[in-house]
């Protein structure tokens, strides 16, 4: 150690605050350099010397800082006393390890925030497809568009009955939600028809439309499709009028329309169908099926009588469902 | 009273009166009152003046006791608090049996007189008393020095008259 180490080390040497390894290194240097010898023992008689006596507090005086903190608490509202656990608290909140802890946490919840729900108790999920237009021989059977289907694409082989789902869709965002009851019965009513139980279709539509609500129309129209495939057109075909008349410019109507042209066609009433087709003939979605149904019942020659009397073919492919 | 050596417990005691406990405030107040009011008294002129200034550092302390954490020593954060209140006009004059430590402390500049205190009556380590005023360490040692040294100029010029008035004395009813 030399003199410029010593001297900064010579107040701890004083007040015996000096490392263990300083203390040494100063201790030997103060054995043979008589200059920091001698600035020691000056500083260790100003030492001395400088022990002022401490003065006694008066005894009034703690009881006076007591008394104040006493009374500060006593009447300490509920907010100052609040303000000063919230005070403490944060303190400890600012601590890195607590910072750190929430920063955590807040990750693992953001991260949850990513995760799909699960799909609850959803009866099913509903899938649209889009598409070009297409020939009646693709369109499909009415329970699988019509409760398949729930978003509106009007313009594609399933426009009209995809339509009747979306119209469904509107009329019930209109009129109140469906309750889950008949959610249900629906849903009975699509499994009969797709098991070829056309009669019980048939009557739980029947017993959704007499109960009312906002997919009366709709249970209407499908009870005539089901009875239609059921029992054949001289069944349904009265249905489909009823339908019609009730909403001729609903969706459901439109398709009741469709149906009835096609029944009364099928039968030789060539004018019952045409009033049909032409109520059609300027519906974007049918009217070039309609104006082709029209040109060709022209030529159409009167069917017999029990042809309107046989029932379609159970086969869904087959129906003539726009 | 070495600050070091109570830091522990006086951390364990503010803690436990930052949740309520008055008789952990008592303890503290007892323990530090002495050396608070000393540093008052050789700051202040007048024992009026001192006790009040006392007062107003506990009265900071106990309202600022929430800002208080635990990783620092209490006796740093104490009279880093004691440092920063200010002081009120003296009083009186100061009795005769501290009067000549005022005189001769009072001959020191501020930023040595505070050091000074902290050391000799706080009895804060060097490292302490650079946090409370907020400077280095080698800082604080240098202005130590100073003060020691001035101090000690102070007081043998302050003495040797006396000691050679109580000589002249002693020998001129002789003479």
């Amino acid at each position: 150690m030399d003199c410029e180490q010593f001297d900064r080390v010579a107040l701890d040497l004083l007040y015996d605050e000096a490392e263990d390894y300083a203390r040494g290194g100063a201790v030997q240097h103060l054995g043979h350099c008589s200059r920091c010898n001698g600035v020691y023992v000056r500083l260790k008689a100003a030492q001395t010397l400088s022990q002022f006596p401490l003065a006694v507090p008066p005894t009034e005086l703690r009881d006076q800082i007591l008394m104040r903190e006493h009374t500060a608490r006593a009447g300490q509202g509920i907010g100052a006393r609040m303000g000063r656990w919230i005070s403490i608290a944060a303190g400890y909140a600012m601590r890195p390890q607590v910072s750190m802890g929430a920063l955590f946490l807040l990750m693992i919840g953001a991260s949850l925030l990513f995760l799909r729900a699960h799909p609850g108790d959803r009866d099913s999920v509903y899938v649209t497809e889009k598409g070009v237009p297409g020939n009646e021989s693709e369109v499909a059977p009415p329970n699988r568009v019509t409760h398949g289907t729930r978003q509106a694409a009007p313009e594609n082989a399933h426009g009209a009955l995809q339509v009747s789902g979306s119209a469904s869709s509107a009329e019930t965002a209109t009129e109140g939600p469906t309750t889950r009851g008949a959610e249900a019965t629906f849903s009975d009513g699509e499994h009969a028809f797709n098991q070829h139980h056309f009669r019980e279709a048939t009557e739980l539509y029947d017993k959704l439309a007499s109960a009312g609500g906002p997919r009366a129309t709709e249970a209407s129209l499908l009870a005539a499709q089901s009875d239609l495939r059921g029992r054949g057109c001289a069944a349904a075909v009265d249905r489909f009028d009823r339908v019609y008349a009730d909403s001729p410019e609903s969706v459901s109507g439109r398709i009741a329309a469709w149906e009835a042209g096609n029944c009364y066609s099928q039968t030789g009433q060539k004018d019952r169908a045409r009033e049909y087709f032409q109520s059609l003939a300027k519906d974007p979605i049918y009217s070039e099926r309609a104006l082709r149904s029209l040109a060709a019942l022209d030529q159409l020659p009167i069917a017999p009588q029990g042809a309107a009397e046989a029932p379609l073919a159970p086969e869904p492919s087959a129906t003539q469902t726009p | 009273m070495n600050a070091s050596n109570n830091h522990a417990s006086d951390n364990a005691l503010m803690v436990r009166y930052q949740r309520g406990d008055l008789g952990a405030y008592e303890e503290l107040v007892q323990r530090h009152l002495q050396s608070v009011y000393t540093i008052a008294c050789y700051t202040v002129s007048g024992s009026g003046a001192a006790e009040e200034l006392t007062l107003r550092v506990f009265a900071e302390f106990a309202r600022r006791s929430g800002e208080f954490r635990d990783q620092l020593p209490f006796s740093t954060w104490l009279y880093r608090l004691a440092v920063s209140v200010p002081a009120p006009p003296g009083d009186q004059p100061e009795e005769a049996e501290t009067a000549e430590s005022l005189a001769v402390i009072g001959t020191l500049p501020l930023e040595q007189r505070t050091v000074f205190l902290l050391k000799q009556v706080a009895n804060l380590e060097f490292a302490q008393i650079a946090d409370v005023i907020g400077t280095d360490a080698q800082d604080v040692k240098e202005r130590m020095r100073k003060a020691l040294l001035a101090l000690q100029k102070t007081l043998q010029e302050r003495r040797a008259p006396g000691e050679n008035s109580k000589r002249t004395g002693t020998h001129h009813p002789q003479g």
